[in-house]
This record gives C-alpha cells, sequence and structure tokens, in this order.
C-alpha cells in the first residue's frame, strides 16, 4: 500500500476506535449527562477523523468539499442538540435510577 | 484496502447494536434521545465509509440528507414531549 | 471479506429484527417512537446492501427526522384522549389484528418461496431508451417519462390524504396545538436560522440531482417539508392558512401539472403523457418541481393537521 493508502486507514481505524470508545461509554456509564459527555464528545472525534480520513481517499476536490460540509454539519447539530438534551433533563428529567 | 473498509463497517455495525440496546433500555426519554441522535451520526459515518468502499459516490448525499435531519427530531423532543408520569411533571 | 460480508450482514438484520420487535412490545409510546426512527435508519442501512439507493434516500429522508417528529407531536396530541389510553383489552380486535397478520405473513412467505428470477429483460429494454427519455439516471427516466401515469396517481393519493387531514383539523381543532409546546431554547433559535437556507439549498440540490443520479422530487420535497416542520415547531404561532389560494394552489399543484402535462401531450402527441422527444427533459424538470412543491407542503399539512378525531377527547 501507498504512504496515502496507509494513512487512510490508519486515520479511519482511529475514527472507528473512537466510536467504539463512545459506544462502550454510552453502555456502561451510569446517569444521562454521563452518556451524554461520551456520546457527544467521542462521537464527533470518531466522526471528524473518518471525515478525514475519507477526504485523503477522494479523487476530486469537490467530493472534498461535500465531505467537509457534512462534517462541519454533524459538528454543528451535535453542538446544539447535546445542549439542548441536558437542558431539558436539568429542567424536566426525572428521577430515574442511574442505571 | 476494501477490506479494511468492510471490517470497519462492521464493527460500526457493533456501535449500532449498543446505541439499539440503550434505546430500549434507557430507564429516561434522554437516554433514549440521545442515544437515537448519535444513531444518526453513527449511520452518517457508516455511509461514508461505505460510498468509499463499494465506490458509490451517490451515498455522500445519503450522509448529507442524513445530517441535515438529525436535528428535527430533538427539537421535536425537546419542544413537544411530556413524560405520562413524575414528579416534575411541567407539561404546559 | 466473505466472511465480514456475512456477519455485517447477521448484525445488520439482529438489529433489524430487534428494534422491530422492541418498537412493537415497548411499554411506552415514546419508546416505540425513538426504536421506529433507529429502524428507519437501518432500512436505509438495507437498502444500500440491497443496491436501491434512490430508496436509500427517500428513507433517510423519511425516516430520519420527520417520521420522529410527526410522531412525537402526534404523542402528545394524543396523550389527553380517555378513547386510546384505555387499558382494558379488546379481544376482538387484538384478534383480528392477529388473523390479518398471520394472513399477511403467510401472503409473503409464499411469494417469497416462489420467487422467480428477476425480469432482466425490463432493465434492458429501459438502459436502451435512455437516450430519448430525457434524464440518464434510469430510476428518474421510469418514474417520469416510462411511468408518469403511476407518478400522477400517487400525487393523487398524497393530495387525498392531505385533504383528509384538512378536513380534521378543520372539524376537531380546538386551537390548543401551541400551547402544548414549551418555549424555544436560544439554540434552537440559532440553529433554526442556520439550518433553514441549508435545507432549502440541499433541497435543491437533491432536485438537480435527480437527472443523474439519485434523487429527485421525492427526497428533495421531503427536505423542503422538513424545513417547514422545522419552522412549524420552533414558531408554533404561524399557523398554515388552510382557505388562502395560494395554499390550496401550491398543495394541488403536482397533481394540476401532471394533468396539464398530460392534456397538452395528447395535443402534441396525439397520446397522453408521451413526452416529445427532444423536450423530454424539460417535461421532466417541470413535473419535478411541481412535485416537490406539492410533497412539500403535504408534509407540513400532516404536521399541523395531527389531531384526535373523536369529540371526547378533551
Amino acid at each position: 500500500m501507498s504512504v496515502l493508502e496507509f494513512t487512510t486507514a490508519f486515520i479511519l481505524i482511529l475514527g472507528v476506535i473512537f466510536f467504539a470508545a463512545g459506544s462502550i461509554g454510552l453502555l456502561r456509564f451510569k446517569g444521562a449527562h454521563s452518556r451524554l459527555h461520551a456520546l457527544s464528545k467521542a462521537d464527533n472525534l470518531g466522526l471528524g477523523l473518518i471525515s478525514l480520513g475519507c477526504l485523503l481517499a477522494t479523487p476530486n476536490t469537490a467530493t472534498g468539499f461535500k465531505i467537509f460540509f457534512i462534517w462541519i454539519l454533524a459538528l454543528s447539530a451535535s453542538a446544539v442538540t447535546c445542549f439542548i438534551i441536558a437542558e431539558w433533563e436539568m429542567s424536566h428529567g426525572d428521577d430515574s435510577p442511574n442505571l | 484496502m476494501k477490506t479494511i473498509y468492510l471490517t470497519l463497517t462492521t464493527i460500526m455495525m457493533i456501535t449500532v447494536l449498543i446505541g439499539g440496546y440503550r434505546i430500549a433500555r434507557g430507564p429516561s426519554p434522554v437516554d433514549r434521545m440521545l442515544a437515537a441522535q448519535f444513531l444518526t451520526t453513527t449511520a452518517v459515518a457508516i455511509f461514508l465509509i461505505l460510498a468509499e468502499a463499494l465506490d458509490l459516490p451517490e451515498l455522500r448525499n445519503v450522509s448529507l440528507v442524513m445530517v441535515s435531519l438529525s436535528t428535527i427530531t430533538t427539537v421535536a423532543f425537546v419542544k413537544i414531549y411530556c413524560p405520562r408520569k413524575g414528579k416534575k411533571d411541567e407539561c404546559p | 471479506m466473505e466472511t465480514t460480508v456475512r456477519i455485517y450482514d447477521f448484525l445488520l438484520v439482529t438489529a433489524l429484527l430487534g428494534a422491530a420487535w422492541k418498537t412493537l412490545f415497548a411499554r411506552e409510546a415514546f419508546t416505540s417512537t425513538v426504536l421506529f426512527v433507529a429502524f428507519g435508519l437501518l432500512m436505509a442501512i438495507v437498502w444500500t446492501r440491497l443496491g436501491a439507493i434512490d430508496v436509500a434516500l427517500a428513507e433517510a429522508c423519511i425516516g430520519a427526522g420527520l417520521t420522529g417528529a410527526l410522531l412525537i407531536d402526534a404523542i402528545r396530541h394524543f396523550q389527553e384522549d380517555s378513547n386510546l389510553n384505555s387499558k382494558e383489552s379488546r379481544l376482538t380486535f387484538h384478534m383480528a389484528a392477529g388473523v390479518l397478520s398471520l394472513g399477511l405473513f403467510s401472503i409473503l412467505s409464499t411469494s417469497l418461496l416462489n420467487l422467480q428470477e428477476p425480469n432482466k429483460d425490463v432493465y434492458t429494454r429501459v438502459i436502451d431508451h435512455m437516450d430519448v427519455s430525457g434524464s440518464s439516471h434510469p430510476v428518474t427516466s421510469v418514474l417520469l417519462n416510462f411511468r408518469a401515469f403511476d407518478t400522477w396517481l400517487e400525487l393523487g393519493v398524497l393530495l387525498l390524504a392531505s385533504f383528509a387531514a384538512i378536513s380534521i383539523h378543520q372539524l376537531y381543532d380546538d386551537g390548543r396545538g401551541p400551547d402544548l409546546m414549551r418555549p424555544t431554547p436560544t439554540a434552537i433559535k440559532s440553529l433554526t436560522r442556520v439550518m433553514l437556507p441549508f435545507l432549502v439549498i440541499i433541497g435543491g440540490f437533491l432536485l438537480w440531482l435527480g437527472s443523474h443520479s439519485p434523487g429527485g422530487a421525492f427526497q428533495a420535497g421531503s427536505l423542503i417539508g422538513a424545513a417547514g416542520i422545522l419552522i412549524q415547531i420552533t414558531n408554533p404561532d404561524r399557523r398554515i392558512l388552510f382557505s388562502s389560494l395560494g395554499f390550496r394552489i401550491l398543495l394541488s399543484l403536482g397533481f394540476l401539472a401532471f394533468l396539464a402535462v398530460a392534456f397538452l401531450t395528447n395535443l402534441l402527441q396525439g397520446n397522453f403523457l408521451e413526452f416529445p422527444q427532444s423536450q423530454a427533459g424539460t417535461f421532466i424538470l417541470i413535473l419535478e418541481l411541481a412535485a416537490t412543491a406539492s410533497i412539500a407542503l403535504t408534509l407540513n399539512v400532516m404536521f399541523a393537521c395531527s389531531h384526535p378525531w373523536t369529540r371526547g377527547g378533551r
């Protein structure tokens, strides 16, 4: 494999590792706030790395711009939604057991 | 190279299963909603990898659409959803 | 690599079946809703696995966001309806549902067992006629040129559904819709300001894509409809004025455009809906634009008109 392919594979594997770490956090953390931390940080970092890997693997610039745009949209959407979910939990959350 | 892509997609599918478990299990509605929101992010990542693996550039448009629509369910949940029971039952 | 694909398929099927099971047997309606959204995402992956990218795009458009918002709104409206929330078991109702499901299952399984080879002849005939169809994507040519009649009738069905929804709204609306929502957080207001132009632009991009790539009127219409639903959620005081002429024209624009094109082509060519071969691309574009407007408005009508239709609800 060439250097570019090796770098792409490495970045993609790193991204999937972060995704897996976020999911394990989703599984094993106790309480909704901790799970929100795990998901919004680790999943978005994983998505950023996967987007970077796919950027390196694309043939032309227009597709690269599209992937970059997807990443920016995902980042802004996640930032807002994790905030409003946390705010909902603070003001309307019930006292569920921390399973 | 394609083997690596397919292996990564399989690992992401395990992530999807874990997210689905959290939706089914999560005791509070917030758990379910955040798992669904980030299931969308996981699906975006899966489609990005699949676009490279299967050499189908149309799958990136699917990612684009999913990422644009991912916030609508959460916005609806925050504004509209009212838990049936609970001590802090502040439904309008 | 073959085993990796098999493991992937096995995980996908497990996730699908688990999500479907839990959707049906969850304790709360909200759990079923969220699982149904997850099911829609999984179905998009399944359609990709089966090679149907257009259907995957449509499933991602409708199942990823719109279904969740619609169902959450419906849950809220139906939450106080005592008829729907009664815990008593209506045995005959459940048995009738069980018998019908068993009948559907037997029909599907017998047709699956008798499945023949797909008809390759149709595919080659479509590919042979692509250069006169007006678009370079086979699905768009079939939907909007070769089988335009079917698409026309689909738009008619959508129009009938929105008629039904508007009728229910006019009869049973008590104006409490905006009162059932909480105030909008500031973060959502800024996100909406940013996302709305992007949603419209991406919708237009999908419409343009339909001529050479998976995309088209339905996907573009659902994105623009999602933009409208976002406006309806964040600004619930903005109501659709069902009696305005502009609304009525836009809602029926898809169906009427097909009707106009049908009569026009009858004058020009002697057959209904036979496009002149040099203008086929233009005709497809006009029909897709009209269909996009209709579909977007139909989705907004569906969101605005979710009310219980029993008078004794409140």
